[in-house]
This record gives C-alpha cells, sequence and structure tokens, in this order.
C-alpha cells in the first residue's frame, strides 16, 4: 500500500443557523457557540487520528515527515480543528519529538487558503462556467419536476419554521438543524414528528448530489480534487522525490458528498459527522500493478470502511483503468474550463450580424444600380420619343421613382 | 514605564497610612494584637506585591484591542554555505524547520502573555474575541499552535481529553503566492525589480539606505499595515465588539518590517519569538483613542518595552497613527505593484 488520500468531514457541531421558531435557538443552551466544534466532535476525530496511525502504521512513521505527509483543510474554524485534533491523535509525539514534558501533544501544520480562492477542497472559487452548468440544471424540467414532488412539504416547513422553504438546500438546513438537536436529546417541537426524520430525510440528502448532477458540473466541481489524488497517486508510482505517502483533506459533507458523487458512487445518504473517504493506491509485491481502492465509513463510530464497488472498474480498480474511466473529472483543466466561451459566439454572431448587414447594404446598391440604370435606359428612350426633363433617380426615394413611372406609364403606351 | 510609576507612587502612599494604623495606640491588647496581625498581613501583602508587580498582570482599564506579531522560535539552518562543517549532518527534520528549543520558546511565550493579559484577554478560548493568522512556513504555523497551547489552555468545560491539556485553536494562513500580509511572499513586480536594483548596487552606492527605506516602508508592507489599520478600525468605530486579540505568526522579515513602517531607523535584529504588540485604548472620559507600542526581543523579557514611535506624541492618539499609516498605504496595491 503506498498513497492514501483521505477527506473527511469535520466532527459533532452545533447547529448554524436554527429556524426563526426553534425552540432551541438560544444559543447559550448549546455547550458551544452555533457552528462551532463541540468536545464530543474533537474526541471524534482524535479517535479518527487514532484509527489512521494504526492502520498505516506500515507506510507512515510514527515520527511527523514533513515531506511524506501533507494535510490541508478549507477555511473554517470546524475543520481547521478537526484537523489539528485528527493529528493530535495520529502524532503523539514519540521520543526525541517530545518538547513539552507536562504536554503529549506536538503541533504540525495544516495548510489552507481562502475559500472563494480554492477551487479544489473548498470548491467556492467562481466558475462561471459551472455557474451556467448548474443554472441550466436547477430550470430543466427533470429538476423542476422532482422538486414540485415536495411543494406540499416544503409549504408545510415554511408555515411552521417561518423561513421561506424553497427548494433541496432548504429543506437540508432544516433537517440538519432538527437532526443535530435530536442527537443532543432536545425535545423537538410537535409539529416536526409527522415529518422527521423520514419524510424529510430523503430530499434532504437528495440536495447533495445536485452540486455534481451533470457530468460538466461534477468535471467543474469535484475534478480538481481527484486530480490533484490521482496525480499524488502517479507521482508516488514514478517514486518522484517529492512524492507523498499520505495526504490528508478536512472538509464538509458537502466535499465527501460531491467526491462520491461525481465518482457515481453516492448512495443518497447524507454523511455523518467524521466521514470519510479514503483512496489507497496498493500494489502487489513485485509486480508493476497498480491499483486504486476507495473505501468509505459514514458512521461517527470507528468500523472498518466499506470497499467501494467502483464503476465499470470493481473494488481493485487498475490505476490506468481509473484513469480511463473518470476522464471527464480527472482531465479538467480548471482556470480554461471555467472560462466562458460564449465570448467567442458572440464574436461570430457579430462578425455574422455585421456581413448580413453589409450584404444588404450592397444588395440595396445594387438594387438601386439596377433602377437607375433601367430608369437611364427609359430616360434615354423616352428622350429619343420625347423631350420632356426628368431628374435622375435618387434611389430609394419612392415619390420620384413614382413620378418617373407615372409620367411614363402613358408614353410606354403609345 | 507608565503604569510602574504609578505603581512606585501608589506603594509609598499605602505604606504611610499603614505606618499611621500601626503606630495608633489601642486600649485592649487583643485588639492591639489583632491589628498588628492584620496590619503585618497587609505588609506582607504589599511587600509581596512590590517583589512580584512585575510579572502580575496588566492592570489597564482603557485597553480595547491588542495585536501581537511574534517570530517564530529556534529553527535549523534555512540553507548551508559552501565550507560548512556541517553541510552534511542530518538535521532532525531538515532544513529551516522548527527545532523543540523553537517550540518552547513560543510555548513559553504563550503563557507570558496570559499572565501579562490575564485581566485582558479571556481565560477562556473563544473564536470571535481571537484572530490567528501566520505564515504558510511550517515552522510559523508549528510556533502559532505552541503560542496557543501556552496561551489558551483548556478550561474546565473546554477540555476534552482527561489528559491532555491541550485544545484545537483555529489558525488561518494563505498560501506563499497570495500571502501580501504575513509572510509577505505574493509577488510584487516593482518591489521586486527594485530589490534586484538594490542589490546590485548593494554597498558601493549611498543611496543604498534611502532605497532600502523606501522598500521596507512601501508596497510590501502595506497589506500588512492595512490589515492592522482595518483591525484597529474595527474596533474603534464597534463593529467588531466580540475581538480584543489578533496574532500574526511570523518572521524576523515581518517584524523588522513593521518596525520600520513604524518609523524606527536603528537596525532592529529580532531573536527567535521576538514580539511587537500594538495596543488600542480608549480614555471613554475624552472621547479619545491611544495606540501603544511594546517590544520584547525575545521570549525571556517579562515585561516589554513601551516603545515612543519616532512620527507621534505621547501618548500617540489613533488618528495620528493612523494618518501616519495611511501615508504608507496604496490605494491600489496591486496596481503599485504593476501585477
Amino acid at each position: 500500500m503506498y498513497v492514501t488520500s483521505s477527506g473527511d468531514r469535520h466532527g459533532d457541531r452545533t447547529p448554524i443557523d436554527p429556524y426563526p421558531t426553534d425552540p432551541w435557538r438560544n444559543e447559550s443552551l448549546w455547550p458551544v457557540r452555533f457552528g462551532q466544534l463541540t468536545n464530543i466532535g474533537k474526541r471524534q476525530h482524535y479517535a479518527l487520528g487514532q484509527w489512521f496511525r494504526k492502520r498505516y502504521s506500515n507506510i507512515i512513521t510514527n515520527k511527523y515527515d514533513s515531506k511524506k505527509v501533507y494535510v490541508r483543510s478549507t477555511n473554517v474554524d470546524r475543520t481547521l480543528m478537526s484537523a489539528e485534533v485528527n493529528l493530535a491523535g495520529m502524532y503523539p509525539p514519540m521520543g526525541k519529538e517530545v518538547w513539552n514534558d507536562h504536554l503529549n501533544w506536538q503541533p504540525i501544520p495544516i495548510h489552507t487558503r481562502p475559500e472563494h480562492d480554492d477551487e479544489v477542497l473548498a470548491m467556492k472559487r467562481k466558475c462561471a462556467q459551472y455557474d451556467i452548468a448548474k443554472n441550466n440544471f436547477i430550470n430543466s424540467r427533470a429538476y423542476e419536476d422532482h422538486l414540485s414532488k415536495y411543494e406540499g412539504l416544503m409549504d408545510y416547513l415554511t408555515q411552521h419554521t417561518l423561513r421561506k422553504i424553497k427548494d433541496f438546500e432548504d429543506i437540508n438546513d432544516i433537517y440538519n438543524i432538527l437532526f443535530i438537536e435530536n442527537l443532543y436529546n432536545l425535545t423537538l417541537p410537535k409539529w416536526t414528528h409527522s415529518v422527521f426524520p423520514d419524510k424529510l430525510k430523503e430530499p434532504a440528502c437528495y440536495s447533495f448530489s445536485i452540486a455534481t448532477a451533470t457530468p460538466v458540473m461534477a468535471r467543474l466541481l469535484a475534478g480538481p480534487l481527484l486530480k490533484a489524488i490521482v496525480n499524488n497517486m502517479l507521482n508516488k508510482m514514478s517514486e518522484q522525490p517529492d512524492a507523498l505517502t499520505m495526504s490528508i483533506y478536512s472538509g464538509h459533507d458537502f466535499t465527501i458528498a460531491n467526491i462520491l458523487s461525481a465518482l457515481g458512487l453516492f448512495d443518497g445518504n447524507c454523511p455523518s459527522y467524521t466521514s470519510t473517504i479514503i483512496f489507497e493506491l496498493l500494489n502487489e509485491d513485485s509486480t508493476p500493478d497498480y491499483y486504486v481502492r476507495i473505501s468509505y465509513r459514514n458512521t461517527t463510530d470507528i468500523v472498518e470502511p466499506f470497499i467501494l464497488n467502483i464503476p465499470n472498474c470493481g473494488k481493485m480498480c487498475p490505476i490506468q483503468r481509473f484513469i480511463q474511466v473518470f476522464d471527464n473529472l480527472i482531465s479538467v483543466d480548471w482556470e480554461s474550463d471555467c472560462q466562458v466561451q460564449y465570448n467567442n459566439n458572440l464574436i461570430i454572431y457579430f462578425f455574422i450580424m455585421i456581413h448580413i448587414f453589409i450584404f444588404i447594404l450592397y444588395l440595396q446598391d445594387n438594387y438601386c444600380d439596377v433602377i437607375k440604370q433601367e430608369k437611364r435606359n427609359e430616360l434615354l428612350r423616352n428622350r429619343r420619343i420625347a423631350t420632356d426633363e426628368t431628374e435622375t433617380c435618387l434611389c430609394p426615394d419612392l415619390e420620384q421613382n413614382v413620378d418617373v413611372n407615372n409620367v411614363e406609364k402613358p408614353q410606354l403606351l403609345l | 514605564m507608565e503604569y510602574d510609576k504609578e505603581d512606585h507612587t501608589w506603594r509609598r502612599r499605602s505604606s504611610a497610612t499603614l505606618k499611621q494604623t500601626t503606630c495608633q495606640p489601642m486600649p485592649k491588647r487583643s485588639h492591639t494584637v489583632a491589628v498588628i496581625v492584620l496590619g503585618l498581613a497587609v505588609l506582607s501583602c504589599l511587600l509581596g506585591y512590590c517583589v512580584l508587580s512585575e510579572t502580575l498582570p496588566y492592570e489597564s482599564k482603557t485597553l480595547r484591542l491588542v495585536i501581537v506579531l511574534f517570530r517564530h522560535g529556534a529553527r535549523t539552518p534555512i540553507s548551508s554555505y559552501k565550507s560548512d562543517p556541517f553541510k552534511n549532518y542530518q538535521w532532525p527534520d531538515g532544513l529551516g524547520s522548527l527545532t523543540n528549543a523553537g517550540k518552547l520558546q513560543l510555548y513559553e511565550l504563550g503563557k507570558k502573555y496570559r499572565n501579562y493579559y490575564a485581566n485582558f484577554i479571556p481565560e477562556e478560548y473563544y473564536e470571535k474575541d481571537v484572530y490567528v493568522m501566520s505564515s504558510d512556513k511550517s515552522r510559523c504555523l508549528m510556533n502559532a499552535y505552541t503560542f496557543l497551547a501556552g496561551l489558551f489552555p483548556p478550561s474546565d468545560r473546554q477540555t476534552w481529553h482527561p489528559e491532555l491539556p491541550w485544545q484545537p485553536i483555529p489558525v488561518h494562513s494563505l498560501p506563499k503566492d497570495l500571502d501580501d500580509i504575513v509572510a509577505q511572499t505574493k509577488p510584487c513586480k516593482v518591489w521586486k525589480s527594485m530589490y534586484e536594483e538594490l542589490l546590485e548596487e548593494a554597498n558601493s552606492d549611498p543611496k543604498f539606505a534611502e532605497l532600502f527605506d523606501y522598500l521596507s516602508k512601501h508596497t510590501n508592507q502595506s497589506p500588512f499595515l492595512n490589515e492592522i489599520k482595518m483591525n484597529l478600525q474595527d474596533s474603534v468605530s464597534h463593529t467588531n465588539l466580540d475581538r480584543s486579540l489578533y496574532i500574526y505568526s511570523g518572521h524576523d522579515v515581518t517584524v523588522v518590517g513593521l518596525w520600520r513602517t513604524l518609523g524606527y531607523s536603528e537596525l532592529l535584529e529580532p531573536e527567535y519569538g521576538a514580539s511587537l504588540v500594538l495596543e488600542l485604548h480608549e480614555e471613554v472620559e475624552q472621547d479619545t483613542f491611544f495606540v501603544k507600542l511594546f517590544y520584547r526581543n525575545n521570549t525571556k523579557v517579562e515585561v516589554p518595552m513601551e516603545l515612543n514611535m519616532p512620527f507621534c506624541d505621547d501618548p500617540c492618539t489613533y488618528n495620528r497613527f493612523i494618518q501616519h499609516i495611511e501615508t504608507l498605504i496604496p490605494n491600489n496595491w496591486e496596481e503599485e505593484c504593476q501585477n
């Protein structure tokens, strides 16, 4: 086993923004402020870190090696903190690493970047093409039909929460708040009994597959992270000196769902706290064959994760085949793919318009010339017959044309 | 030091009152004994206070905001030189990495700040009070974590692991190519070309000092100055009431850079863990704000040195301070850099 990249969701947290009629919306009723990691969440991640250490003790050293292990988090307090405790569980200081006799902990760097500038992990950097694709999807008949099935439910929620619930994401926000309150054994208001959890769960968790609903959306949103993971694997295979043995990514529920959904592996269940996807590169002793294995654990309990059956490739997927199957995602060239191409279309459209315009002018000119020529001929003919004076045609002045015609007609009859 | 002086006068006055009390003859013996015992107790408290006052919490009713900038702790060499006798020595964690001593230095510094600001920085970490930003370099990130481990040991409520008196605290950072604040590594074309020019001319040209001055005062430091300005403004205008502490974990260049932009021309050689502190004070009665600057050259210093900013009177009003740093902040950094 060589390289492993794992994406994990942060641990237990408090609700982010309770709805207006929520009986538990008073922040002081909670152990920490809204949206923050709780002590339970810290312990969950600490346990996950300890599990990583045990599972990968054969490929990563007990001593932290900054050249082999890379940790990245989204720039959000709870994911940064989750990564910190995870590493505290994974790397308790050993031997010479002990720097403080009173503290069985050592600092390990966690890299991050602003969310609006992070297309890889936060997946929040602005991408015009993605916005167009998403907009098209949201306005598609199929999506609207699907959403309309929940109109009754959304009206019911709007009425009781006093918050406008208009799509799957909104349903998920409510579901998430109720889920956490239920987890904390807080009594939920009566109106929830008829909808929570069963009726809400399906549409709430469906919200996680919208972001990568079409191949273009999946490519632009989940492509960069999958590309980074595959590149890590290729680096390791070709024994690059800077190849990492393990990369840890600390993200959110939607990070997990987007990756699963893009790979066609999302099972419709919301990712739980500390849910973890693991990408492993495996190779059989002394053979040049490398395989990708994807495991997923969607529970806070530290149990053996499920090995997922990769579409068209199986549980042990040869890496070259993996790259072929998911070429749509891995080949993403984010910066250029995100640029809006209708600029080109506009330019082409503009050119065509100009050409048509010129053509019309030309036709008109020609037409005018033809008329002028005809008129001249007629005039010449007329002069031969009669010697009355006519002005030259100033096409497209109709009056004169009419005049000329009026004058000419009787003469032609002669 | 201002509050030292205060301390001095206050001590003298109190001991005088004390003598008066003890000297008054008391009718009953038991009373006399009680008074003497009490007096001795008070005296010993006072004596203890005098001896320990240097390390006791900083008492200030006017303090509103603290901005701390520190340099990382001891590290292994960043690169070796040609004739380096240790060229082939395998440093424990490679070149430029933080040593255990370095980790401990900043941990101790964190503890010092905890004691020094015990009456100002809440004992319990709460993310809206504090914002921590570090350079993306591993040694700076690690030092930010150890500093915080010293500053915010978990309260009972925050203890999540029975044997680990530590809690995770988020440290924000910007990748190298975007960091114009702490590491100041975001590319700036103009600055780079001037810097190269400077290297060429080096010592031979008398313009050296002037140019260096310009360089350190302009462009490269300005996003950091702007950040400081915003932090102060948020506090003065009450737009961010919770936030009372900003921590920046940087390099020697960050510390020296800020030092120079604040108008000091003397050479500053910050040791490992050197820290600069800007304090914002509010005189409610006068309805004015003041800025104070303190410096610790290393992590051993108990009481920081207060610095008088050359461009400002003492006390330095907030308005004058902002006025000064605004002259150093370009309207458009990107434009000035011609990126």
